[in-house]
């Protein structure tokens, strides 16, 4: 029974999409978003080459950067011919119930920014001079692929426990959702605080992390001394080591990180969002109503197969039924069964239950 | 005097109890058992219900096969199907319409598998079985789903001798709240005399609901004045 609301039935259609645009609308979305990227990249390009002076160029150097990083992928995808999902590119941050999930944009937002740096790093010495980009070799700081090991980590924890609650109750999966934006903000249960705060942490944790990358380059190509390139590819910053003497190099920045105690800050998120999924949402009451709830429904519901059954085996042995219909019937008979044991087990939990509470 | 079969298709528990993500729909199986017996009482041969995990396309494609084969030529033969139905795109040409019917690889988070469904395309090849065996029988489809009217092809060819019974639109969604609001009506409208004022009472009764946009009757001409 659904419920009323206002007096009036609440009323929901069988199924909420239609399958058909499927395969249009994945195509489409990651198309608009190829052309998207491109008139970004293109802007981003025609702005570099106007601009004077190390500041503006390093600008569109990472603009450009974070812009070809997605791009790349997109291209990728479409080079594979990958695009035919529900959601097209979108795929990779939907997740296992089918809705966008935060493990996943975390994991991916950070990849692509990592991919961006490096790409920010090649611009930048062949801004410099083309023939420094010999120097280059892959630039990452400690912190970064600690917080990508962090967000991968979660991520593998998050799809472990969803595939895992979908195997038990595969109701959990949303196959007629439409991903939103806001389901990065809700669980279950409505507005998770623990999402939110790991979201503005992740936010928070970006816009520092391209700020250093955005310095970083804007340093690579003032830098006067091509003597100090090799030295700043490797200049790491060095937080928690007591004893390994000063820095040689003062006067360089260091490969863009983040603060150990920000890694530490992530991780703990990480840990409640993820712990979060592994506490259950429910209490003995719930899963005893639950349990009550599903009873009197397959009562009604053996209730009205019983009936059927009679009535149609009535009429089968008037009609000197055929092979088929005496399997149709076999089958009906099959379902009565197994909706009798399931009644048996379900009354026998909630005997179960009511022991457990009066002890 | 014509001989009066019914094959009734239905599906409910199924989509819950095996996991296909598809919501289940509790009510088929008392809308299945008040038509088989308000058929029987108007005196149709009505055959066992073919329900879930039974009704695979071969199944009942096999089973509408062997029906129509024991057809005499005035012979009537009603097919009612209530469950999911969907639809799948098709590039510069209307929708494909497809009963949700049973498979065993419908399941969470994989393709679905279309090979395995009943298309508008099929039940058209059970349309004229049904007109080669029964050239002046009356074909009766109701159709109790989403996009329920998509499952049949050009109607015009077949006005004469099929009476279409659809819950929706080819493009639209069938709604329901306890029980399906087109059985509901439907069931509401099966004492009427004849096709035609059942017709009518049928969209009188869904009008009351809010409902009549989405479903679509089509009569066979030459058997609108008589009763089911």
């Amino acid at each position: 029974m659904q419920p009323k609301v206002n007096g009036k039935e609440q009323t929901k259609p069988r199924q909420k999409t239609a399958t058909s645009s499927y395969e249009n609308q994945g195509k489409n979305k990651t198309l608009t978003l190829t052309l998207w990227l491109i008139g970004i990249l293109l802007v981003c390009v025609g702005a570099y080459f106007k601009s004077s002076g190390s500041q503006g160029k390093a600008f569109w150097i990472v603009a450009g950067s974070l812009t070809l990083s997605p791009l790349l992928i997109v291209l990728l995808t479409i080079a594979f011919g990958r695009i035919n999902y529900k959601n097209g590119i979108w795929d990779y941050i939907v997740g296992e119930e089918g809705t966008y999930s935060l493990s996943r944009v975390q994991g991916v937002l950070w990849a692509l920014i990592i991919i961006a740096f490096q790409l920010e790093t090649i611009f930048g010495l062949i801004t410099k001079n083309p023939i420094y980009s010999i120097y280059y070799e892959p630039v990452l700081s400690e912190s970064t692929i600690w917080l990508l090991g962090l967000t991968l980590t979660s991520y593998l924890a998050v799809k472990g426990i969803t595939v895992n609650n979908i195997a038990k109750k595969p109701g959990l999966y949303k196959r007629w959702h439409t991903p939103s934006w806001s389901d990065l903000l809700t669980g279950p249960n409505g507005l998770d605080f623990s999402r939110c705060q790991m979201l503005l942490w992740t936010v928070i944790a970006v816009v520092v992390y391209i700020s250093k990358c955005y310095n970083y380059t804007e340093f690579l190509i003032r830098e006067a001394n091509p003597g100090n390139i090799p030295a700043l590819l490797t200049h790491m910053q060095i937080e928690y080591r007591p004893g390994q003497g000063a820095d040689k190099f003062p006067a360089l920045p260091f490969v863009p990180f983040l603060p150990w105690s920000f890694i530490v800050l992530m991780g703990l998120s990480q840990g409640v969002y993820v712990g979060k999924k592994l506490v259950p949402t429910f209490k003995l009451d719930d899963v005893k109503d639950m349990k009550a709830t599903e009873l009197k429904s397959s009562v009604d519901q053996l209730a009205i197969k019983r009936k059927l059954l009679t009535s149609l085996q009535q009429r089968t042995t008037a009609n000197n039924a055929m092979p088929g219909d005496k399997e149709n019937l076999q089958h009906l008979e099959t379902a009565i069964n197994d909706l009798e044991n399931n009644i048996a087990a379900l009354n026998k939990d909630l005997k179960d239950i009511n022991t457990f509470q009066s002890n | 005097m014509p001989t009066k079969h019914a094959i009734l298709v239905g599906l409910g528990d199924y989509y819950a109890d095996f996991g296909t993500g598809l919501d289940s729909l509790p009510f088929v199986y008392k809308n299945v058992d008040d038509l088989s017996q308000k058929l029987d009482a108007l005196g149709w041969k009505v055959y066992p219900a073919i329900l879930d995990n039974l009704a695979g396309k071969e199944k009942i494609m096999k089973y509408l096969d062997e029906k129509i084969g024991l057809l005499e030529k005035d012979d009537w033969l009603l097919f009612y199907y209530t469950g999911h139905g969907d639809r799948r795109a098709r590039a510069g040409a209307l929708d494909d319409m497809f009963l949700v019917n049973f498979s065993d690889k419908l399941r969470v988070n994989q393709a679905l598998p279309f090979d395995d469904f009943i298309f508008d395309a099929h039940y058209n090849t059970v349309i004229n079985k049904f007109h080669g065996a029964a050239p002046d029988g009356h074909l009766i489809t109701i159709l109790d789903c989403c996009y329920a009217f998509g499952l049949i092809d050009n109607f015009k060819s077949q006005k004469d001798f099929h009476t279409v019974f659809a819950a929706s639109q080819a493009d639209s969604e069938a709604f329901y709240s306890n029980n399906s609001f087109f059985f509901k009506a439907l069931s509401q409208s099966w004492n009427e005399s004849n096709l035609e004022n059942m017709q009518g009472t049928l969209e009188n009764r869904l009008a009351l609901l809010s409902r009549i946009s989405e479903c679509r009757i089509q009569l066979a001409e030459k058997f609108s004045s008589q009763s089911l």
